[in-house]
């Protein structure tokens, strides 16, 4: 049996009954990797020597029937701006290039008590903001449904390498659409948590008061049995929120019965959207009022508004942490990372205080639409991945973002495929989000959509 | 109707380079031209910040003291 595209959830099953094992499918999963992952670049490290002894150590356990639960034995792997011990953590940086960590990461802490196998650690845009770029000690990683294309960013090769079958599920972090925008262009699934609900202990900041951590799978049954082990308080970490942790898998029931759902259309409407995707979100509108949910349209602020208020906060906060370095060593940064900091040098303290207040605003008008409404839907991302352009115009600030908003509100929200586009068979996706602590109705919603359509079912083929 | 900064005229080159040297940055030229070209997408972008909003209202993060005894 193939295990390159089994989720999680049949992996699970699939250990359950003795019918596959932990070393058996991490030495698939690493024999596609090397096959692979040459063209696409999705992982900076391979770590086969940690793989395979923590496979065999799951097998073994999994032999006495000691289990640990659903992640047990399962492959994945790490974006590499999150810290693990003894294994380098570049950042996709110059700067870090020999940075060894001496602790793991708090999530790292969980997946390892939860008995998953670390294959390696995966690309990023550097710091988790700067790409795609050329001039980085590591080439950017490509999309596997086409080489020309982009995995979008800034966890590049986690959307590269789980769409890719090389690994069933992998952490990417989000501060503005880092995890959905490449699981949106990878036609997988990534969640943004609410904010302080995963830690961001021992993991590179970007934005203090929005980075999130989360996975990127293909299945939305497997982002909750990878929530399942990474939610829940830390208390080193300040963001963190202590609110207990509910069984995200037990929440999947495919019943959307009584559900109320806020259409935002407005976001992917106008110039710059890609001709498929109002049809394909309108698509998946009728799927989900075919299980039971209500659709209503919801206004709410344009994406211009919340791309200027979270890009303005994200600058200041970025030069923050890169002042230093930007100082002495800034032509050791990626041309577009430093084109994107360095004007944090130049905002004044009052227009960062005032993006503070206006978030607050932002992020209530939000809140104010979940009390009518259950989630809202939109689109994950306004068009198919990118080309891959070595001197492409930086659009960071110029075009907005429909990721941004609930970057903004720190809500949970989810990115899913939805269809693909016509000319290009690239993948389009659907964004569901709901209010703090909801990721159970963000599942339950996504969950309920793929039991009804086979979008995620489709893979690319890489030979 | 929103209050903001964007009917302000843009910064010249020469007042791009002085708010970087208040700044403390002394950039390679070739890295001040970059920024340069950068800043004005960015200039444009706080200059669209509203400024009206009630004297009350509350940056999106404050002190909490408790959470750092926490840690």
């Amino acid at each position: 049996m193939d295990p390159a595209f089994l989720t999680i959830a049949e992996l699970d099953r699939l250990y359950d009954r003795h019918e596959l094992s932990p070393v058996e499918v991490t030495r698939a999963l690493l024999d596609r990797t090397a096959a692979y992952d040459g063209r696409l670049h999705s992982f900076i490290r391979v770590t086969p020597e940690v793989a395979l002894a923590e496979a065999r150590a799951a097998e073994t356990e999994l032999m006495a029937g000691q289990r640990r639960g659903p992640l047990h034995g399962v492959p994945y792997a790490l974006k590499d701006i999150v810290e693990t011990a003894g294994i380098p953590t570049t950042g996709h940086s110059k700067l870090c290039q020999d940075h060894v960590p001496a602790q793991d990461a708090h999530l790292v802490t969980l997946l390892k008590a939860a008995g998953a196998v670390l294959m390696g650690k995966l690309a990023t845009w550097e710091f988790a903001l700067g790409g795609p770029s050329w001039d980085l000690p590591w080439p950017p990683a490509l999309n596997p449904w086409n080489l020309d294309h982009l995995p979008g960013g800034s966890s590049s090769g986690a959307g590269a390498a789980v769409a890719a079958g090389f690994v069933p599920g992998a952490i990417g972090t989000d501060t503005g659409g880092s995890i959905r925008g490449p699981a949106a262009v990878c036609g997988i699934a990534g969640l943004k948590p609410t904010y302080g609900r995963v830690s961001r202990r021992g993991v590179f900041a970007n934005t203090f008061s929005m980075d999130h951590c989360g996975p990127l799978t293909r299945s939305v049954e497997d982002i909750a049995l990878m929530m399942g082990v990474i939610a829940g308080s830390d208390p080193e970490d300040p963001g963190s929120e202590d609110v207990p942790v509910p069984d995200y898998r037990a929440a999947l029931d495919g019943n959307l019965n009584g559900l109320r759902l806020g259409l935002v259309e407005r976001w992917y409407q106008g110039d710059g959207v890609h001709p498929d995707l109002a049809p394909a979100i309108a698509a998946a509108v009728e799927v989900l009022r075919g299980l039971g949910a209500t659709v209503e349209p919801v206004a709410l602020s344009s994406l211009r508004d919340y791309t200027d208020c979270k890009t303005t906060i994200s600058t200041v906060e970025l030069y923050a942490i890169h002042e230093p370095d930007l100082k002495a060593r800034p032509q050791d940064f990626g041309r577009i990372l430093r084109n994107r900091v360095l004007p944090g040098a130049l905002i004044r303290a009052e227009d960062y205080a005032q993006a503070l207040r206006w978030r607050t605003a932002l992020a209530r008008e939000q809140a104010q639409a979940l009390v009518h409404c259950d989630a809202l839907l939109t689109a994950a991302a306004l068009g198919v991945a990118e080309r891959a352009d070595p001197n492409p115009p930086d659009g960071l600030v110029r075009v907005p973002s429909i990721t941004m908003p609930f970057s903004v509100g720190g809500l949970p929200a989810i990115a899913i495929p939805c269809g693909f586009s016509r000319a290009e068979n690239l993948p389009l996706s659907l964004q569901i989000a709901a209010a703090p602590m909801a990721e159970a109705t963000v599942l339950r919603i996504g969950e309920a959509y793929q039991r009804a359509t086979d979008w995620h079912r489709r893979h690319p083929a890489l030979a | 109707m929103r209050q903001d900064h964007s009917h302000l005229p843009p910064s010249t080159p020469e007042q791009i380079r002085a708010m970087a040297r208040n700044a403390g940055l002394d950039l390679p030229e070739e890295l001040m031209r970059q920024l340069i070209e950068a800043w004005p997408s960015y200039e444009a972008m706080i200059r669209r910040i509203p400024r009206h909003l009630p004297r009350d209202a509350e940056p999106a993060h404050t002190y909490r003291p408790l959470r750092l005894v926490r840690t």
